[in-house]
């Protein structure tokens, strides 16, 4: 780790504003997004982002310098969104797989496959909240399933199927798209 | 590399370096929150000169209260040697001053020693023992160990007596005597 980000790290362990208010300005933008991506509405992101930067603050004694910070933060932005869901949880309608319209996915057309980020977030907004979470947390954020099945309260089980699931579902909806888009190019 | 790896690393390559900026008053929102309020800090202190003072008025008391639990205690004992040490010092005095120590429940029976040791010391003056019988007669009463004895304390002599009347009934009160309830399943 840098040393510039070493000393404003002390600094916000001595509780300096003017250094909290500088590692706030480096990555609340990136928090900023991770926070989005884990929940529906834009409200949710500030409050959930809100939340965990007084989390990062209030617990920075116990950062260890060896590991990465960034990551350490990108942990706490998930686990504070993984709580919200879960406090949420209760409002949110239960969709299982097998409810969804999926088309599976042609794993060898797949591999030719052309589709944007946009496009993809949207297919992974079709996803059921619970495929969605299990589906972020293992490919974007690098979770094991052992964890996924902590945080979420779900089976191991649960957690590989449900991810493999979510994959084939994704590759078929993104097929699709890219099928329609061609269809309409010529 | 299978498939499912590649989508995956697909996918993340596209949400790696991901920044949205977020709006300006989440960080004022979040910092006002961090600071520490000055009502929090004017409450903080205020609550602390409290507690201070609680405390010390919470010391004083319980030292007024150990003071006044611990006076009814030793002024009874003192009392009470003192009375004592008066009976007994009277009751010396007179013992060696007339050779009789009785009290009044024992009066009948003393009168007959106080006679004999008075006549033991009359006969050394060169007395009848009848003349010495008829004047103790006519004096004993009026004898200045008997008045002594009068003066002496009564109360503790007489608190035994006083007991059984003072556990009586009062006749504006109403005791209530234990009773037993029996309890039929």
């Amino acid at each position: 780790m840098e040393n510039e980000l070493i000393e404003l790290i002390d600094a916000c362990k001595r509780g300096e504003q003017v250094a909290q208010r500088t590692v706030y300005a480096r990555f609340s933008s990136m928090l900023f997004a991770v926070a989005l991506r884990y929940t529906n509405t834009r409200q949710d992101a500030e409050d959930v982002v809100q939340e965990a930067w007084i989390k990062v603050f209030r617990h920075l004694k116990s950062f260890s310098e060896n590991n990465s910070f960034e990551g350490w933060l990108r942990r706490i932005v998930v686990n504070t969104a993984i709580t919200h869901y879960r406090r949420n949880l209760k409002h949110v309608h239960h969709v299982d797989m097998d409810d969804v319209h999926a088309t599976p996915g042609d794993l060898e057309a797949f591999k030719d496959l052309e589709f944007t980020k946009g496009e993809l977030e949207h297919a992974i907004g079709q996803l059921p909240p619970g495929y969605g979470m299990v589906f972020k947390l293992y490919v974007i954020d690098g979770f094991k399933h052992k964890e996924i099945a902590e945080q979420l309260g779900i089976d191991l089980n649960t957690s590989k199927s449900q991810l493999s699931r979510a994959r084939r579902f994704l590759q078929g909806v993104l097929a699709d798209m890219s099928k329609r888009a061609k269809e309409i190019e010529s | 590399m299978s498939n499912e790896q590649q989508f995956d690393d697909r996918v993340k390559r596209m949400f790696q370096g991901e920044s949205v900026a977020p709006p300006a008053h989440v960080e004022e929102r979040l910092f006002a929150q961090l600071a520490p309020s000055p009502w929090a800090k004017r409450l903080g202190l205020t609550g602390g000169v409290l507690l201070i003072c609680a405390a010390g008025l919470w010391n004083a008391l319980d030292e007024s209260s150990a003071t006044m639990e611990a006076a009814p205690l030793a002024p009874p004992t003192e009392s009470l040697s003192i009375e004592t040490a008066t009976i007994s010092k009277e009751v010396t005095d007179l013992a060696s001053a007339n050779g009789t120590v009785e009290f009044h429940s024992e009066m009948s029976s003393s009168s007959d020693r106080s006679v004999q040791s008075s006549s033991a010391g009359a006969s050394s003056n060169g007395l009848t023992k009848e003349e010495v019988l008829s004047k103790e007669s006519s004096t004993q009463i009026e004898s200045p160990s008997l008045q002594s004895l009068d003066r002496v304390p009564a109360s503790p002599i007489d608190l035994d007596c006083a007991l059984p009347s003072d556990l009586q009934q009062a006749p504006e009160e109403q005791w209530v005597l234990p009773a037993v309830v029996k309890v039929k399943n």
